[in-house]
C-alpha cells in the first residue's frame, strides 16, 4: 500500500501530510513535520512523554496510528506557548524547577493542560491522577505537582 | 573579598536550559535529523552463553533498503574496555561479538538501512549459528570450583594484584572477634537495578567532508566517550567532533561508551549520517545495570555497643564483562566497613563475572550498596544487644583524626553533627550524653584508637 | 514495510475485510497493545485493520446493558450502574491510555493486563462475536478460555452484554505502584444475600493469577449459604489461593501472587461487610 494523505488541524493550522500506513502519530509529528517537543520515551504507552491532545483529550501519540488523525484537531507542546510567550504551565514548570532532564516535561505539561482545560480548580490529588500516566525518572514529582498547583492558584486569583 | 560581591550564593538561579525544556525547544540527540540519514539496528545474542560458528548476513544485506551490515571485522580495534586508560585489564569485551557470546543481548552485528523499520525487519533476517553452552548465572556458583571458567584468564573473577578478590586488612580481626561480647552476623543482598532514563540511548554521527565525524551523543561523559571511541576507531581524537551535554536522564546509565563507536563505524562505512536509538526494551534489558550484590557481615560487638571487629565478604555481579565494575568493587571494598571507627577490619570483595547483562555505573555504585548493608547491620546490632538506634551509630561514628581501615585519617567528619541535626529536625530529643558528642571528641566512642 | 491498513466505517465494511483478508489480518481496537509491539519491532504485519471508526462504541440500555467493543476505557469508567466495572476501568493506565484503550481490546490483552475481564466475569458478561457468516454470543468465561491468536481472524468481538446487576460488588487491584501498572492480582466479587444475610449467589473472579481471568468456583461454593464473617472470608481466601495458578513475571513471583490472592480476596470480601 502506498502512503496515505492525512489532513488534520495541527496547533490551529490545517496540515496535510503523507504517512506510511502503520506509522504512529508521534513518528509523523517528529520525523515528517519536525515538531520535536513530543518525545519518544518508550513506544509502549508506559511513560507519557509523547502525550498530545486530540480534540482536547490527552492521548499517547506513539500508540495512535497517524492515519486515524485524519479530520482531528491535534495540539502539541509547540502549540501552547513559545519561549517568548510561555503558557502559564510552561512558566510555572520553569519557575519552580519542575523540569530536570526535561524529557518528560512536554508530556507532563500536555497532560496537565488537558486537566486544567476541563477542571480549572483541581485538588492536588486530582492533579496527581491526571499525571498518573506520565513518568518522571528524575523523580521531580513534588516540583511538578507544585508547578501545576501554582497555575491553579494563579487562575483562582485572576 | 567582601560579602557584597557574592551575587549568586543564597539566590535561586533559574536553569539556563529550563525554558528550552518546558517549551520543547531543547535539542536532544533523537531530535537531530540530517538529510539522507540512515538508521541502525543491532542484531543481538538470543542466548546467554555460546560459541559463534557462523553469522550469515546475506539475506539481510539483500533486503531492499539495507545499505550496510557492520560486523566485528569492520571494527579497527575490536575491544571495548572502557577503563583501559586507568589500567583495567586484560581486554575482555569485544565491541561486536565474533567468537563467543557471553550474555543475552550481546551485540553481534549492525544493520544500516534507509529507514528504522527496514533496519529492524532486516535484523531479523541475520542467521546466527551459535552453539549454546550452559550459562553461569549465580555468583556463588561462579566462584565455586564446579563452575566453568567463562573468562579467558581461567576463572570468573577480576584479579586484584594476583588475588581473585580485593582485600582490606586492618588490625587483627581474628583476635578481636574472640574478645567480643557478641558475634552478630547478617546477610544483605540487592538485585540489579536498571537506570530507566526516559530518553533511551541514542547517537547520531555525520561524516564531514574534511574526514572528521560529527558525533551527537547523549553520554554523561563526553571526553571519556571521545577517548574510548578514538581508541576503538584507531583515529586521533581530533577527528571526532563531539557534541553532547543534553541528556534526557542518565543516573550513571549513560557512562558506558556503548552507541558511539558502532554508529561512527556505520557512518564511515556508508559515508552517510547514521542514527542509532534504542527501544525501551533494549534500554531495560540490554543496557548495563547497577550490579546485584550479596554481602555477609560478621561483627564483634561489646556490651556497651562498641564494634571492635568487622568482617565482610561481598560478591558483586559484574555480569559478562568488566565495564565499570572492577572500579566499582574497589569503591565498594573501601565503604563496606561503614563510616564507623572499628579497630579490626577484614574485607574480601569479589568482582564476579556471570553470563548476565553487564553491570556498570549507577549513582554511587559500590558505595550505596555498602551503605544499605551497613545500616541494616547497625540496626540488627542495636536490636540484638538492646541498645538505642541513635546511640549505636553515635558511639561508633568516626571522629576527626582517627585512622580508617583504608589507611586514611578522618578529616572534616560531620557524621555526629548530621545525626544530631536530623534528630532535631524530626523532633526527637536525644539524651544529653549523645547531644554532647562531637566529631572532635574521642571519649564518646569509648577511647577507640585515634 | 508495505503494509495494508484498513479503516472500515461500519461493521459490515469490517466484516468484508475479515472475509477477504482474515487469514493474515491483525485487528486493532484502541491500538494500545499492537502499536507497542510495532514500535518495539517485534513483528511486521502485512495487513492491519483498525476498528476505531467502525461505529462500534457506545453504551446502550434495553432491558440489559450493551457496551460496544471500541468503547474507550474512559467511557467505561463512567458507567455508574456497574460500579466495579467503572472502578476497574479507572484503575487502568493513566488518562491518556483510558482515552485510547477499548473494552473489547482489553479482553484480548494477555495477563497480567486485561483487568476488565474480572468485573465483567463478576457481572455475568456475555460477548457478541460477529463473522461474515453470522454472529454468536458466548459467556465471557467461555470466550476467555478459547485459544486465540492475534494474527488471523475470522470473527470480531463487537459488543459486551451485561444483565442488570444484583447484590453488592467490590473490586481491588494490587499493583507495584498506585497507578499506570499491570496487576499483581485483581479481585472482583459480587454477593447476593437472602433476608437472613446468607449468601444465595456469589461471583468471585481473579485476574493476573492464571493464563486468563477466571471465576474461583470452589471459593464461591464455600460461600454459598454462609454469612460473611471472619471465618467464611478466611475460608474463601484460602480456597481461592489454592484455586489460582499464578505465574512469575517482572512484576511479581508466582509465590507472591498466590499469597496476595489470599490477602486481596479477604480484603475484597471485607469491603462487603462494611
Amino acid at each position: 500500500m502506498e502512503s496515505i494523505t492525512v489532513t488534520f488541524k495541527l496547533n490551529g493550522k490545517t496540515t496535510a501530510v503523507a504517512v506510511e500506513p502503520l506509522e504512529s502519530l508521534r513518528t509523523v509529528l517528529r520525523e515528517h513535520l519536525h515538531l520535536h517537543a513530543t518525545k519518544a520515551g518508550c513506544g509502549q504507552g508506559g511513560c507519557g512523554s509523547c502525550t498530545v491532545l486530540v480534540n482536547g483529550e490527552p492521548i499517547l501519540s506513539c500508540l495512535m496510528l497517524a492515519a486515524l488523525a485524519d479530520g482531528q484537531e491535534i495540539t502539541t507542546l509547540e502549540g501552547i506557548g513559545t519561549a517568548q510567550h510561555m503558557h502559564p504551565l510552561q512558566a510555572a514548570f520553569f519557575d519552580r524547577f519542575a523540569a530536570q532532564c526535561g524529557y518528560c516535561s512536554p508530556g507532563m505539561i500536555m497532560a496537565a493542560k488537558a486537566l486544567l482545560d476541563k477542571n480549572p480548580h483541581p485538588t492536588r490529588a486530582e492533579i496527581a491522577e491526571a499525571l498518573a500516566g506520565n513518568l518522571c525518572r528524575c523523580t521531580g514529582y513534588v516540583a511538578i505537582l507544585d508547578a501545576v498547583e501554582a497555575v491553579v492558584t494563579q487562575m483562582q486569583e485572576a | 573579598m567582601g560579602v557584597k560581591q557574592l551575587g549568586i550564593v543564597g539566590q535561586s538561579v533559574k536553569r539556563r536550559d529550563g525554558i528550552g525544556h518546558v517549551t520543547g525547544q531543547t535539542q536532544y540527540v533523537d531530535d537531530v535529523f540530517y538529510p539522507g540519514m540512515l538508521w541502525l539496528k543491532m542484531v543481538r545474542s538470543p542466548i546467554s552463553r555460546g560459541i559463534i560458528h557462523r553469522i550469515d548476513t546475506s539475506k539481510a544485506e539483500a533486503f531492499p533498503g539495507v545499505v550496510a551490515v557492520v560486523t566485528a571485522k569492520d571494527v579497527p580495534n575490536n575491544w571495548y574496555t572502557i577503563l583501559c586508560l586507568i589500567g583495567v585489564e586484560p581486554n575482555d569485551e569485544p565491541v561486536l561479538a565474533h567468537e563467543e557470546v557471553m550474555y543475552m543481548g550481546e551485540p553481534i552485528c549492525a544493520i544500516v538501512a534507509e529507514t528504522e523499520a527496514i533496519a529492524a525487519e532486516a535484523a531479523g533476517l541475520v542467521k546466527l549459528d551459535i552453539e549454546e553452552l550452559p550459562p553461569v548465572l549465580d555468583m556463588e556458583f561462579a566462584i565455586s570450583p564446579d563452575a566453568p571458567a567463562i573468562k579467558k584468564w581461567g576463572n570468573n573473577t577480576f584479579m586484584y594484584d594476583g588475588y581473585n578478590h580485593r582485600k582490606l586488612r586492618f588490625g587483627d580481626f581474628e583476635k578481636a572477634i574472640q574478645q567480643a561480647d557478641h558475634v552478630i552476623e547478617g546477610d544483605y543482598s540487592l538485585s540489579p537495578i536498571e537506570h530507566a532514563p526516559i530518553e533511551t540511548h541514542c547517537c547520531v554521527v555525520k561524516p564531514e567532508p574534511d574526514g572528521r565525524l560529527t558525533v551527537h551523543s547523549n553520554t554523561q561523559a563526553l571526553y571519556f566517550t571521545m577517548d574510548n571511541t578514538a581508541i576503538i576507531l584507531q583515529v586521533p581524537s581530533q577527528r571526532l567532533h563531539m557534541i553532547g551535554g543534553t541528556v534526557g536522564g542518565g543516573f550513571g546509565g549513560k557512562v558506558d561508551v556503548i552507541t558511539e563507536p558502532i554508529t561512527c563505524i556505520a557512518a564511515m562505512k556508508t559515508g552517510r549520517p547514521v542514527k542509532w536509538r534504542w527501544t525501551r526494551e533494549e534500554e531495560m534489558r540490554k543496557s548495563s545495570t547497577r550490579a546485584g550484590v550479596k554481602m555477609h557481615y560478621t561483627d564483634g560487638v561489646m556490651n556497651d555497643g562498641r564494634i571492635i571487629a568487622r568482617k565482610v565478604r561481598s560478591l558483586e555481579d559484574a555480569g559478562a564483562y568488566h565495564r565499570h565494575s572492577p572500579y566499582g568493587v574497589q569503591k565498594h571494598m573501601a565503604n563496606l566497613p561503614g563510616p564507623y571507627t572499628i579497630p579490626n577490619v577484614w574485607v574480601d570483595a569479589y568482582c564476579v563475572y556471570t553470563n548476565r547483562q553487564p553491570s556498570s555505573a549507577m549513582r554511587g555504585f559500590g558505595v550505596t550498596e555498602a551503605t544499605f548493608a551497613v545500616e541494616c547491620q547497625m540496626e540488627r546490632i542495636a536490636r540484638t544487644i538492646g541498645i538505642d538506634s541513635w546511640e549505636i551509630r553515635l558511639i561508633n561514628a568516626y571522629r576527626n583524626g582517627q585512622m580508617r581501615p583504608v589507611q586514611k585519617v578522618v578529616e572534616d567528619a560531620t557524621l555526629i553533627e548530621t545525626i544530631q541535626a536530623a534528630a532535631e529536625l524530626i523532633g526527637y530529643e536525644l539524651p544529653a550524653h549523645l547531644k554532647a558528642m562531637s566529631s572532635d571528641d574521642y571519649a564518646g566512642n569509648g577511647g577507640h584508637h585515634g | 514495510m508495505n503494509a495494508d491498513l484498513f479503516i472500515p466505517r461500519s461493521l459490515d465494511e469490517a466484516l468484508n475485510v475479515v472475509q477477504t483478508h482474515g487469514a493474515g489480518l491483525l485487528v486493532m481496537g484502541g491500538g494500545t497493545m499492537m502499536m507497542a509491539h510495532l514500535n518495539e519491532g517485534i513483528f511486521f504485519p502485512q495487513k492491519v485493520m483498525s476498528l476505531a471508526r467502525a461505529g462500534l462504541s457506545g453504551v446502550y440500555r434495553n432491558g440489559h446493558t450493551q457496551i460496544g467493543a471500541t468503547t474507550h476505557l474512559a467511557d467505561v469508567s463512567q458507567i455508574a450502574d456497574y460500579p466495579i466495572l467503572a472502578e476497574a476501568a479507572y484503575q487502568i493506565g493513566g488518562p491518556a491510555i483510558r482515552n485510547m484503550g477499548t473494552i473489547g481490546g482489553n479482553l484480548y490483552m494477555p495477563q497480567p493486563a486485561g483487568d476488565l475481564a474480572v468485573p465483567l466475569l463478576v457481572y455475568d458478561a456475555h460477548v457478541e462475536l460477529a463473522s461474515p457468516s453470522g454472529s454468536r454470543t458466548v459467556s465471557l468465561e467461555d470466550f476467555l478460555a478459547e485459544p486465540r491468536s492475534h494474527r488471523g481472524v475470522h470473527e470480531l468481538l463487537v459488543a459486551v452484554h451485561l444483565p442488570n446487576p444484583s447484590g453488592y460488588a467490590a473490586y481491588l487491584k494490587l499493583g507495584r505502584r498506585e497507578a499506570n501498572t499491570p496487576s499483581v492480582v485483581a479481585v472482583g466479587v459480587r454477593v447476593v444475600t437472602d433476608k437472613q444475610g446468607h449468601i444465595s449467589d456469589v461471583r468471585l473472579a481473579l485476574g493476573a493469577v492464571g493464563s486468563f481471568a477466571f471465576r474461583a468456583k470452589n471459593a464461591e461454593a464455600t460461600l454459598i449459604g454462609q454469612s460473611l464473617n471472619a471465618k467464611s472470608i478466611a475460608d474463601a481466601a484460602q480456597i481461592a489461593m489454592e484455586e489460582s495458578n499464578p505465574f512469575t513475571d517482572a512484576l511479581a513471583t508466582a509465590w507472591y501472587r498466590r499469597r496476595m490472592v489470599g490477602v486481596f480476596v479477604k480484603r475484597t470480601l471485607e469491603q462487603l461487610t462494611k
